[in-house]
């Protein structure tokens, strides 16, 4: 499952704009991809999946448009875009896991946009998206 | 929650919570407290505004559906549908009776999705000593499954008629955009009867929340409607006897500003007034499906209630009846042979209400001979409860004591503010708080 996670708000549509990059690629088909808002519909989702790749814009230390690949054990609290009722990613992430989600079988691909108000860059959505691409095909050839 | 009351009452108590995180807007709540008496308790929204009644003005009427949307992320529908049956009213156009149903279960799924994630996320852990829902899931992962579960189950209702579950984009004025193919509704009829059980697991689970009693005394203000639970059509009604067209609200409401928070404080002929779940309980009870009326009255749920915290009760029963009105509307559905009416642009003015899934919020459209926006008004269930809300604190606030500890008293802060379910408050530990004791 890929889901990308935002909303429709400046740099915060990374997420969902990688997603539809992905619905014009030929992936396997049982490669689900999904747009995600509220986080809390992440956990559900994780919960329904084997393996995931989370895509989100996130707010680091820069520089601007450096990629960071992530697992459940290393997301920064609160570093991502921020979720609406102040769940973020991590809680998401932690509510799946605390029901059973295997952590090891999460990657987050994010794109550092340090500032929430970061004028958009279109080269982004290549850039990210050739990312998943690349840990999508990790992951497909560990599979036996 | 520990009751232990071993501090001076008459100390000075200043809790100064400068920034309450972990909310959608911004606001601060402050607390004074000096003699054994509160001086002053004040939930400050100083959210920037908006604009998007600004923003509508001299869009087209087509536009307004997609942008109303995009002013609230939980309740995207109750800004659309009550901005399109407000310019409906202006073009003197009348719902057909598909369009009336599937604006049922739409608005039910929002509901649906709401009341979940608010009972199971947010409210629970408050009730049971979790400090968020993450540790909950720990002891009690089934409960918080069933939740989010039952939360899907909304979303995917408002996926059917929405078309995605965030910012719909298939309602429009005169109906919906797509009639959903049968097999759809088939599939979702389905999941309504797999979850029918599961619900009633969830009100009963809801019901029996060691929450805190909380009796008041406040007005209910909800849509009532002759023959259906309110949600779309009605008039406004308390239960103080008010019976008025949705056109009559500015006469009889008024909002004003007040200096600590920039969100408008709304009165009815002056006086404060009490939105949401239990406020439409303790007015269409009667207008309940019998089996949501049955299951109330199995888990000993009385109505009508001055209990604050019965709004958790009504929250999830309101869940109920979201999947049993659900089914009994789409097990009986017909393709139209249109979903929508085509509208004929006039000039005019449209007042209407509709049932948020956290209270009734009001709308006013002025349109001109084109159909564009000449001025729109939106008032949110929040603002208009915020008034309640503080008085709602202080009575609580006094009643549990001022014996208590600082950190207790947060605590029933927290509990009482998220009772409402506001915009403001929706989510665990959003109050980080500095105590000043003089």
């Amino acid at each position: 499952m890929i889901a990308g996670v935002g909303s429709s708000h400046g740099a915060d549509r990374l997420g969902w704009e990688v997603v539809d990059a992905l619905q014009q690629r030929p992936l396997p088909p049982e490669v689900g991809l999904y747009h995600c808002s509220l986080p809390v519909e992440l956990s559900s989702l994780l919960l329904l999946s084997k393996y995931a790749i989370v895509v989100d814009a996130m707010l680091g230390h820069g520089p601007v448009g450096k990629i960071h690949v992530l697992g459940a054990d290393n997301l920064p609290q609160a570093r991502f875009s921020s979720g609406a009722h102040g769940v973020g990613l991590s809680d998401a992430v932690g509510l799946a896991i605390a029901l059973g989600f295997e952590p090891r079988n999460l990657s987050v691909v994010a794109l550092d946009v340090v500032q929430p108000d970061a004028v958009w860059d279109p080269e982004w959505v290549a850039v990210l998206t050739q990312a998943v691409l690349a840990r999508l095909t990790e992951e497909l050839e560990k599979i036996p | 929650m520990s009751h232990t009351a071993n501090h001076d009452p008459n100390r000075e108590i200043r809790i100064d919570v400068p920034l309450l995180t972990r909310v959608e807007g911004e606001g601060s709540l402050e607390f004074v407290a000096r003699n054994g008496r509160i001086e002053s308790l004040q939930l400050r929204i100083f959210e920037p505004p908006r604009l998007f009644e600004k923003f509508l003005e001299g869009k087209d009427y087509s536009e307004v559906p997609n942008i109303a949307a995009r002013v609230c992320g939980v309740c995207p529908i109750a800004y659309q549908m009550t901005s399109i049956r407000a310019m409906e009213k202006v073009f003197g156009m009348q719902e057909s009776p598909w369009v009336h149903a599937m604006r049922r279960v739409v608005y039910y799924g929002e509901w649906l999705q709401s009341h979940a994630l608010h009972l199971n996320l947010f409210a629970a852990p408050d009730f049971l000593g979790f400090s968020d829902v993450i540790h909950m899931a720990h002891r009690h992962p089934e409960d918080v499954r069933r939740g989010m579960h039952l939360q899907e189950l909304g979303n995917d209702m408002l996926r059917l008629l929405g078309g995605r579950s965030v910012h719909p984009i298939g309602l429009r004025v005169g109906g919906f955009f797509r009639a959903p193919p049968k097999h759809e509704v088939a599939d979702l009829v389905d999941k309504l009867l797999a979850a029918r059980d599961l619900v009633r697991e969830f009100v009963a689970w809801a019901v029996g929340l060691p929450y805190p009693k909380d009796e008041q005394e406040f007005v209910s203000i909800a849509v009532r409607h002759p023959h259906e639970y309110g949600i779309n059509e009605g008039r406004l009604a308390s239960d103080r006897g008010l019976d008025i067209d949705f056109s009559e609200y500015p006469e009889r409401f008024r909002e004003h500003q007040v200096s600590h928070s920039t969100a408008h404080y709304s009165m009815l002929d002056g006086s404060s007034y009490f939105l949401g779940p239990l406020a439409r309980m303790n007015l269409n009870f009667d207008l309940l499906p019998a089996e949501v009326q049955d299951l109330a009255r199995e888990l000993g749920l009385r109505f009508p209630s001055h209990d604050m915290f019965h709004n958790v009760a009504a929250r999830a029963l309101e869940c109920y009846l979201a999947v049993v009105d659900s089914l009994n509307i789409l097990q009986a559905y017909r393709l139209p042979n249109r979903p929508w009416i085509e509208p004929t642009p006039r000039a005019g003015v449209g007042h209407h209400c509709t049932e948020a899934p956290r209270g009734m919020i009001y709308h006013r459209f002025e349109l001109n001979e084109s159909g564009e926006v000449i001025a729109a008004t939106m008032i949110p269930p929040t603002s208009q409860n915020q008034a309640r809300l503080e008085q709602n604190l202080n009575v609580a606030m006094e009643r549990f004591g001022l014996q208590h500890a600082d950190e207790q008293l947060r605590e029933l802060c927290e509990k009482v503010i998220r009772n409402y379910d506001p915009c403001l408050s929706c989510s665990t530990h959003f109050l980080k708080m500095t105590v000043h004791r003089e």
